[in-house]
């Protein structure tokens, strides 16, 4: 029962975001704005029972619900093949750049500080 | 009944590649959605049943990936302490790590000469796959690529991402961070694995990117799309 509960104010909020996120245009999908809907009714302790059981079923098997988008890629494989070198030096640059820039704001403005 | 193969199909990798993938004790190159869509493409291609007639199965599993979203939600707010306690630096980091790592994706892309699919495409890669793809729809890419290129950017920072840190004099909590803004859950497991404490700043360095991802994606692609 609360799990049925949990999925189905999860499937509202995904629907409800969808529309917003269609009507409003803008850059964050639906989903996000289902998320960000959600998060301040967590704050309702009856609220928190239902979702948790619903929610750590649907993150346990997250990787699973995004095989079939990715499967697309079938339809671009000749693109990939053609531009494989450039891309993972593209993909290795920024994706250094951009942890140690994070790494670097966020111990500069002392994350974790607190605590070690 | 359309549905059926393409469902069954998917399923059936998944399972078995994802028991692998347990079993090699969940080393990120053995990725389960990366190498589940390698074995479908090869399945397709090998008996060339029809990409259209996989997706009417597809569609089912896909429609599990919004609430999905939606459903992380509840680890941002088990970590609203940590996140509270230290907004600055999370959010600053977040922003510089954010912007940093998709401007120099974007540059280096377009510098290369890669097509401009793939340029659009490489501007959400260090946003957790689900939700780049929906950004990177919005802006104009292909998801299926969007999608890819986090996974890649994943495996990559998890695996380089402790000695990259180290290198760069990161340490601790910070690193962790780090990791998890560039690399997401991926990157996210990884350090789980060596520090629960450095984890838990790198799922939320990964909640805090799927959020505001889309929003630093968006201002750069007005600036220098």
């Amino acid at each position: 029962m609360r799990l049925a509960a949990g999925l189905l104010i999860l499937f509202l909020a995904a629907a409800a975001g969808g529309r917003i996120a269609a009507a409003a245009g803008g850059p964050l999908p639906g989903s996000v704005i289902g998320l960000l809907t959600l998060l301040p009714f967590l704050a309702v302790s009856a609220v928190r029972r239902v979702i948790e059981p619903a929610a750590e079923l649907l993150l346990r098997h997250l990787p699973l619900f995004f095989v079939p988008a990715c499967t697309g890629l079938v339809l671009w494989l000749d693109l990939l093949a053609g531009n494989a070198a450039r891309l993972a030096a593209a993909l290795v640059l920024s994706t250094w750049i951009g942890m140690i820039a994070a790494g670097w704001v966020a111990a500069r403005l002392g994350a974790g500080s607190g605590r070690r | 009944m359309t549905a059926l193969p393409g469902l069954l199909m998917t399923l059936a990798v998944y399972l078995a590649v994802d028991a692998v993938h347990q079993r090699s004790g969940r080393r990120p190159v053995t990725n389960p959605v990366l190498w589940t869509v390698i074995v479908l493409i090869a399945t397709l291609r090998l008996t060339g049943y029809d990409y259209g007639a996989y997706r009417e199965g597809g569609r089912l599993i896909h429609a599990l990936l919004a609430p999905a979203v939606v459903a992380m939600a509840w680890p941002l707010w088990q970590r609203r302490m940590l996140i509270l306690g230290d907004a600055r630096a999370l959010v600053g980091g977040a922003l510089a790590g954010g912007a940093a790592g998709a401007l120099s994706a974007v540059l280096l892309a377009r510098l290369l000469g890669l097509p401009d699919e793939m340029v659009t495409s490489i501007a959400t890669r260090s946003i957790t796959s689900p939700v780049a793809m929906g950004i990177t729809e919005r802006i104009g890419g292909v998801p299926a690529l969007a999608a890819v290129f986090s996974i890649l950017s994943g495996i990559l920072g998890a695996v380089t991402g402790p000695k990259v840190m180290s290198l760069a004099g990161i340490r601790g909590s910070a690193a962790g961070f780090a990791i998890g803004t560039a690399s997401h859950g991926i990157g996210t497991a990884q350090v789980m694995q060596e520090d629960r404490e450095a984890g838990s700043y790198a799922s939320v360095g990964m909640s805090l990117q799927a959020i505001i991802g889309g929003l630093i994606v968006a201002a750069l692609w007005r600036i220098f799309g």
